[in-house]
């Protein structure tokens, strides 16, 4: 009876003393390796913004918030894409606003389900509204008016929300420009969006030209011109996406427009026409 | 009676053979063709996408089925190699030679590592395979979409094999520091599974208990968060799907962290079995 007894302390006593020193490293390690961690989180280039669990917990499910807080977040959030393209065939609008809603929650990284969502609710959304206001008639155009005005302003608040995830995306920037274009038929909101899109290090150089071309829509060709100017020395003379030439003709246009008096023209920085040649025969 | 020295050959020796039984036991075979089925069958939905997702989602499909079925791998193949031993009591006919209890069990990490290796090696290489046809004909489709060359970074792509092997390593060295201490197999992988969610969780546990009132449960949950590692630092893979890039110093850092963890859990394995009844 002693000699079991005197066992089983021994047990208990070798299997406490194994549990504590295990904590205790543990815990000294974790402590050790916190400085660690933080300087990866910090060294990622976007970080990540934190799930909103409870968000997404109200609209799917805890399943979904474990998966994608499991690190699955990138495959949930394509298959709720999946989702939000069934109910977009289907032209059914509340669930394909709440999905596209959803899967920019979960994943907001990928510009493809902003750019995309918001292309949807600006013009896919206006003509399902329409098409079941009208009934196959015509739609009285106030009403039209007002139901393009909803679906462009749905359609900029989500891109509202796309610039806090991707503040420097001149993609963002640029969709907002033209759904205050095309839907809204507002230059003048556009050609500030272009001009901000233009300022971003990603621009296609086609928003600096269309901000150009808005000016002059509004009435404002000095300030078109200024602009032009400004831009033409900037963008590479070997580049046919750039329209060097393109900007160079539209600033004359602009200075035989404005009767620009000769010594005050642009004088467009040289270049050299023979090495030009040369590098496209190459 | 002389003492041997510890040995790297003898560690190899049971490293080699844990990799052949986890073969043999067509763990291996198992978990990969069911990855390569879920990496595969992303082009199902091919027909699916409207914008240009498609190559992503093929990225996600395979990089979730690389994360899930490595996870199971990790955590029953630590478990299941290690109480095999026990259960059929070879580990006494192993221990009766001379050799040292550290050598088995860094053996059977070493083990469990090479096979999750290969694991990893080649769910990657068929996911590169699949995103390169999948390219390759959107290319031919579409040419002006890809004036630029290639969309996917294959090297990312590497890089994200590695880190999930870094990650998988480190989740069976956790299953194998609790199975060194278990009783059972059974208590080892449910316990495998519940350290996974914990440290899958661990960031978002941490925004919770920052905005606990009691101090005194905020102190004890972050003491408890100390003990665990935080997964969320191993998901690169969403970052290059979503077109991001992975830098040497970012790559180096998870590196280090997981080699740190490897090598306490390895340790403290080690320790445990030292001190267990055979």
């Amino acid at each position: 009876m002693a000699g079991w007894r005197f066992t089983a302390s021994g047990i208990v006593n070798s299997r406490a003393k194994v549990t504590v020193v295990v904590s205790a490293v543990l815990l000294i390690t974790g402590a050790a390796l916190r400085p660690v961690e933080e300087w990866v989180r910090k060294a990622e280039p976007h970080p990540m913004r934190p799930v909103r669990a409870r968000r997404i917990n109200a609209v799917l499910g805890q399943g979904t918030s474990m998966a994608v807080l499991g690190g699955f977040r990138a495959l949930v959030a394509d298959l709720l894409w999946l989702k939000a393209y069934l109910a977009w065939s289907a032209c059914d609008l509340p669930a394909t606003e709440t999905m596209i809603r959803v899967v920019t929650t979960v994943d907001g990284r990928p510009l493809c389900f902003w750019l995309n969502g918001a292309r949807i609710m600006a013009y896919d959304m206006t003509q399902w509204r329409l098409r079941a206001v009208g009934r196959g008639g015509a739609v009285p155009t106030a009403l039209r008016r007002r139901i393009t005005d909803e679906q462009a302003g749905m359609a900029l608040r989500l891109l509202e929300d796309a610039r806090g995830q991707h503040p420097e995306s001149a993609a963002v920037c640029v969709e907002m420009a033209n759904i205050h274009l095309n839907t809204r038929a507002d230059p003048a909101a556009a050609a500030c969006w272009y001009r901000q899109a233009a300022a971003l290090p990603d621009a296609p150089y086609y928003a600096a030209r269309i901000h150009a071309e808005l000016l002059k829509r509004l009435g404002r060709p000095r300030e078109a011109y200024a602009w032009l100017r400004q831009l033409h020395p900037t963008l590479p003379p070997g580049e046919e996406a750039a329209g060097a030439p393109v900007v160079l003709g539209r600033i004359r246009d602009l200075e035989r427009a404005l009767e620009i008096p000769e010594n005050e023209r642009y004088v467009a920085p040289e270049v050299d026409v023979v090495a030009q040649r040369q590098q496209k025969i190459d | 009676m002389n003492r041997v020295a510890f040995s790297l050959a003898r560690m190899n020796l049971i490293a080699g053979n844990t990799f052949r039984e986890a073969v043999r036991q067509r763990l291996l075979p198992l978990v990969i063709l069911v990855a390569a089925a879920m990496t595969g069958s992303a082009m199902l939905f091919r027909d699916f996408h409207f914008g240009s997702s498609e190559l992503k989602f093929v990225m996600d499909v395979g990089f979730g089925a690389l994360t899930f079925f490595g996870a199971i791998l990790s955590i029953v193949a630590s478990a299941q190699l290690f109480f095999s031993e026990i259960e059929r009591r070879t580990v006494l006919t192993v221990l009766a030679k001379p050799v040292w209890r550290a050598e088995f069990i860094l053996g059977k990490l070493g083990g469990v590592l090479l096979l999750l290796l290969v694991y990893c090696v080649l769910v990657t290489t068929l996911l590169a395979g699949l995103l390169w046809w999948c390219e390759t004909a959107l290319m031919k489709a579409d040419p002006g979409a890809f004036e630029a060359g290639r969309t996917v970074a294959y090297a990312g792509l590497v890089w994200c094999g590695l880190v999930q092997w870094l990650k998988l390593g480190v989740l069976a060295a956790l299953t194998l520091l609790v199975a060194s201490y278990a009783r059972s197999s059974l208590f080892a992988v449910l316990a495998g599974f519940f350290a996974l969610v914990i440290c899958q969780l661990q960031s978002l546990a941490r925004d919770y208990y920052g905005m606990m009132d009691s101090s005194l449960a905020r102190g004890g949950l972050e003491l408890l968060g100390l003990v665990f590692p935080n997964f969320q630092l191993f998901d690169v893979a969403d970052r290059v799907a979503a077109g991001g890039t992975l830098s040497i110093g970012l790559i180096g850092g998870i590196a280090a962290y997981a080699l740190a963890y490897l090598s306490v859990y390895g340790g403290l394995a080690v320790y445990c079995f030292r001190h267990r009844e055979l």
